[in-house]
């Protein structure tokens, strides 16, 4: 899925503590991508309570303060509690052959706040944007024949920027056929 | 530590000690594991090439050569490329056997030689010490096989999420670089591909790139 972009790009991202870690600050090409295309295109970004708490911890390995920001700024949302996807979590507790009730619940939550952010929102579809590949496809393997495929992505940070880039001037992106809406 | 390959020869203790030192040599000195790996991923190339591409001086890119002739993991060329000689470095590989087996190979020393430019591995070996950094290499390279996401990486080796997601990050772009050249990785397949722009960012390149 990642290498295809979903058309229309989506309007409410959920931001993985991966992808900000890989956009970097104010003096990444990656970042001004990025805010430029929050701020002209009225994105909505979603911080969930997971990533949160690994942004407070993070202690110099992110440049930016997004905690800070999501305080002054309105087009960043910090998210509360959420019911982490269930599959999405059964599927990484697969992958990492480990106990599902020891498995971190960030990478189950991120989907999630996607699909609250449907559902709380005028938004019709949202991305979790991300820098980590197995979670990524254990995340886009459970929306796969859901009701939520097409309306929640999880989507590479190359991926992602590149689109951004090409949507603020660039290039125009390849676009996949648009995935029809399911109605059940 | 026992060299990987079969031999028809009789175990040679001294083989074996020769290795174990050509690794602490490598392993201690950062800046002499990366010129090593450059002059690795390389070769043939000349010590002026490698020493602009790492950023050394003459006098220092001249010493890392001849130290590594006389580990006996590097050797200068009767061939010449704009009047310099051509150089090329030899793969180091081994086994470490005590709880469990670590497998030594030029991606290892690649890591460590790239502490000393790279701000994320030097923060988390200050933070974790120098032997932490190769459980993960190892669990970088788990992730790569796609067997966990970075998060498990966090659970492996004890680190909060953001640290585990940092060092795979900065680890994955050197593996990227450098595994072709390391023995210890040619049955290792990966399902998650590197980026090219995160390759951009390695310490490590090739000269045709």
């Amino acid at each position: 899925m990642s290498e295809l972009h979903p058309s229309p790009f989506p309007t409410a991202l959920v931001l993985d503590t991966s992808f900000l870690r890989t956009v970097g600050g104010p003096g990444s090409d990656p970042y001004q991508t990025f805010v430029e295309y929050v701020r002209t295109g009225g994105r909505e970004l979603y911080l969930s309570r997971g990533v949160v708490e690994e942004l407070t911890e993070q202690h110099g390995y992110i440049g930016v303060d997004w905690v800070d920001r999501a305080d002054t700024t309105e087009w960043i949302t910090l998210v509360g509690d959420v019911q982490p996807g269930v599959r999405v979590h059964e599927r990484l507790a697969a992958f990492e052959q480990t106990d599902p009730d020891d498995l971190r619940k960030t990478d189950s939550e991120l989907p999630a706040v996607g699909v609250t952010s449907l559902g709380s929102t005028s938004h019709d579809s949202a991305g979790v944007l991300m820098d980590d590949r197995n979670a990524e496809r254990a995340i886009s393997g459970v929306i796969e024949d859901s009701y939520y495929e097409g309306r929640v992505w999880a989507i590479d940070i190359r991926t992602a920027i590149e689109f951004m880039d090409g949507d603020c001037g660039g290039p125009p992106p390849k676009r996949r056929a648009v995935t029809p809406r399911r109605t059940r | 530590m026992a060299d990987a390959p079969p031999t028809t020869h009789p175990p040679d203790p001294g083989h074996t000690a020769h290795r174990f030192f050509v690794f602490q040599e490598l392993l201690g000195t950062p800046e002499l594991a990366r010129f090593y790996t450059d002059l690795l991923i390389n070769s043939p190339t000349t010590v002026t090439a490698a020493r602009d591409r790492q950023e050394f001086s003459k006098s220092t890119a001249y010493k890392y050569a001849n130290t590594l002739a006389e580990l006996g993991v590097a050797e200068e060329l009767d061939e010449y490329e704009d009047g310099s000689a051509l150089w090329r470095a030899k793969p180091v590989s081994g086994n470490w056997s005590d709880e469990t087996t670590l497998k030594l190979g030029p991606v290892i020393v690649a890591v460590y030689g790239a502490t000393s430019v790279e701000d994320d591995l030097e923060l988390f070996v200050d933070r974790h010490g120098k032997a932490a950094l190769a459980p993960a290499v190892t669990a970088t390279i788990d992730y790569l096989k796609g067997n966990t996401a970075r998060r498990g990486v966090a659970d492996d080796l004890g680190v909060p999420a953001v640290e585990a997601i940092a060092v795979t990050q900065a680890i994955e772009r050197i593996v990227a670089v450098v595994k072709d050249h390391d023995p210890t990785l040619d049955d290792v397949t990966f399902e998650v591909d590197v980026h090219n722009r995160a390759v951009e960012g390695a310490p490590y390149r090739h000269s045709d790139e």
